[in-house]
């Protein structure tokens, strides 16, 4: 007869935790999932961001202007999103440093023919992504 | 001889014990040990292969071949021979309760180890008579004894007993909650309960700040809310980038193949510029290409590898954003077949196609 005041208490304190329990089980799940998204969100968008930024024109702004001011230039354009040039009559070694310049570079190639010209002499022409 | 100075010598320390028998008339000490009847409890006296009573008891379950609620008491009256009882805890207990007079009796024994040394009959207040058949307890009725013989209850009672095998009341049902129990038990769960309302409400704060901060990343990039289409783009960039990759990766394959170039001696070597800083992040375009390397491409093969023959010539190579295509001159047949077989070897999809003096192979 003593302990029925605890009981009653006890059944109270259990009925909240009860209450509590669930509420904070229904919370933690709910936590996960944003805490998922959360870094999913996180993952993607600097992923994403490096990416880009890598294989952007401005990265290869240089390289870009290593190619518009080459003197064996012979023709260079806009076409659509893309930059196209032209170079003719390269000695060996210009064509060593350019095809080399260009491979080397994270330009975009869209398009590029390497040709041989006469005995020493090459020619390259080259479409990337502006 | 020293055991039984120290039991005299604890005798004078100690008080007589307080006992009491039957169904009480007023309210008892909490000091006082009531002494159960033998209709409480059943008695067993058996040889064992045991040395102690506490061994003893535990043969009890198998020879009362009564329920798992029961307990057993042993006591040991002769060498090997010992005394079983077997009682009810949770029958005792309720008896104990439902008598008020006994509500602040604290300790219990049993008939059997209170009176099992009394010789004679003893007279009870229900007319029946406690006795003693072979050195077991029992109550029986008045015609079975020798009443003349018989003593009152108060007389038996009445030697002093300073030590007596006894059970505390409250662990006869371990089960029930006491008072104190359930006081630790609601500290233990109000602590719980102050957790648990702690953690939900960290994770509220928490998730309200993992919100905002999602909210910021998406409006500072620009990307779509769900996660597949951030996804597509991602793959997309990726796809882009070993596309690009993968062009460089063929163009270093195709740069190792021993193909003969002819080097014009009359032009001056122009001292390569260190290439572009491209290789940021581990980024490789080349593999193995170093920024002086001269390029082994075309015009300037400068590869220590022995050439297939002389006047074999790359004519082109032509990139067209899903496959290379070179054209080369070849000089005879048998070049032409060592060629064929350098590419079918190094790579495991090649179209060729064979024209006069010139070699197409197509490299998707």
């Amino acid at each position: 007869m003593k302990t029925e005041p605890f009981i009653l208490t006890l059944w109270i304190t259990l009925a909240l935790i009860f209450v509590v329990a669930t509420g904070a089980l229904l919370e933690n799940s709910a936590m996960s999932e944003l805490r998922y998204n959360h870094a999913t969100l996180i993952h993607q968008t600097q992923a994403i961001d490096r990416t880009k930024k890598r294989w952007s024109a401005e990265e290869s702004n240089n390289d870009i202007e290593y190619l518009k001011q080459h003197q064996s230039l012979v023709k260079h354009e806009k076409r659509g999103g893309n930059l196209y040039f032209e170079f003719e009559n390269l000695s060996s070694n210009e064509f060593n440093i350019l095809s080399n310049k260009i491979l080397n570079s994270i330009l975009v190639i869209k398009k590029i023919t390497f040709k041989r010209n006469g005995e020493s002499k090459g020619s390259i022409v080259v479409e990337i992504e502006s | 001889m020293l055991n039984s100075f120290n039991i005299q010598w604890r005798t004078l320390l100690r008080r007589p014990l307080r006992l009491a028998y039957g169904d009480p008339t007023a309210l008892l000490p909490s000091e006082t040990i009531v002494i159960l009847s033998p209709s409480e409890y059943w008695v067993l006296k058996v040889l064992l292969p045991v040395k102690t009573s506490k061994e003893a008891a535990r043969y009890g379950s198998g020879l009362f071949e009564l329920s798992g609620s029961h307990r057993y008491e042993a006591q040991k009256v002769g060498e090997n021979s010992f005394i079983l009882i077997a009682y009810d805890p949770e029958r005792i207990s309720e008896k104990l309760n439902s008598l008020p007079y006994l509500s602040q009796v604290e300790k219990i024994t049993f008939a059997q180890w209170v009176f099992d040394e009394v010789p004679y009959p003893i007279a009870l207040s229900n007319g029946k008579f406690l006795t003693t058949v072979e050195g077991i307890v029992i109550e029986i009725d008045a015609p079975y004894v020798r009443k003349e013989l018989s003593i009152t209850l108060s007389e038996a009672l009445e030697h002093p007993k300073y030590f007596l095998k006894t059970l505390r009341r409250k662990e006869l049902v371990t089960s029930a909650f006491t008072a104190k129990t359930l006081k630790t038990t609601l500290i233990i769960l109000m602590i719980l309960l102050g957790n648990l309302g702690a953690t939900a409400l960290r994770s509220y704060q928490e998730s309200s700040h993992l919100q905002e901060e999602m909210e910021r990343a998406l409006k500072l990039s620009n990307l779509p809310e769900t996660s597949i289409e951030r996804e597509a783009i991602l793959s997309a960039l990726k796809t882009k980038e070993s596309k690009q990759l993968y062009f460089r990766h063929q163009c270093k394959k195709i740069s190792d193949i021993p193909i003969e170039t002819t080097k014009n001696p009359d032009l001056p070597l122009i001292p390569i510029p260190p290439i572009s800083p491209s290789s940021e992040e581990g980024l490789v375009l080349i593999p193995g290409s170093k920024p002086n390397d001269a390029n082994r491409l075309l015009l300037a093969n400068t590869s220590h590898i022995a050439p297939l023959s002389r006047g074999t010539r790359m004519q082109e190579i032509r990139y067209e954003g899903d496959a290379i295509t070179l054209i080369f001159d070849v000089g005879d047949s048998s070049t032409k077949d060592k060629l064929k077989n350098e590419f079918t070897q190094r790579f495991k999809k090649v179209h060729i196609n064979e024209r006069d003096t010139q070699l197409e192979v197509r490299l998707p």
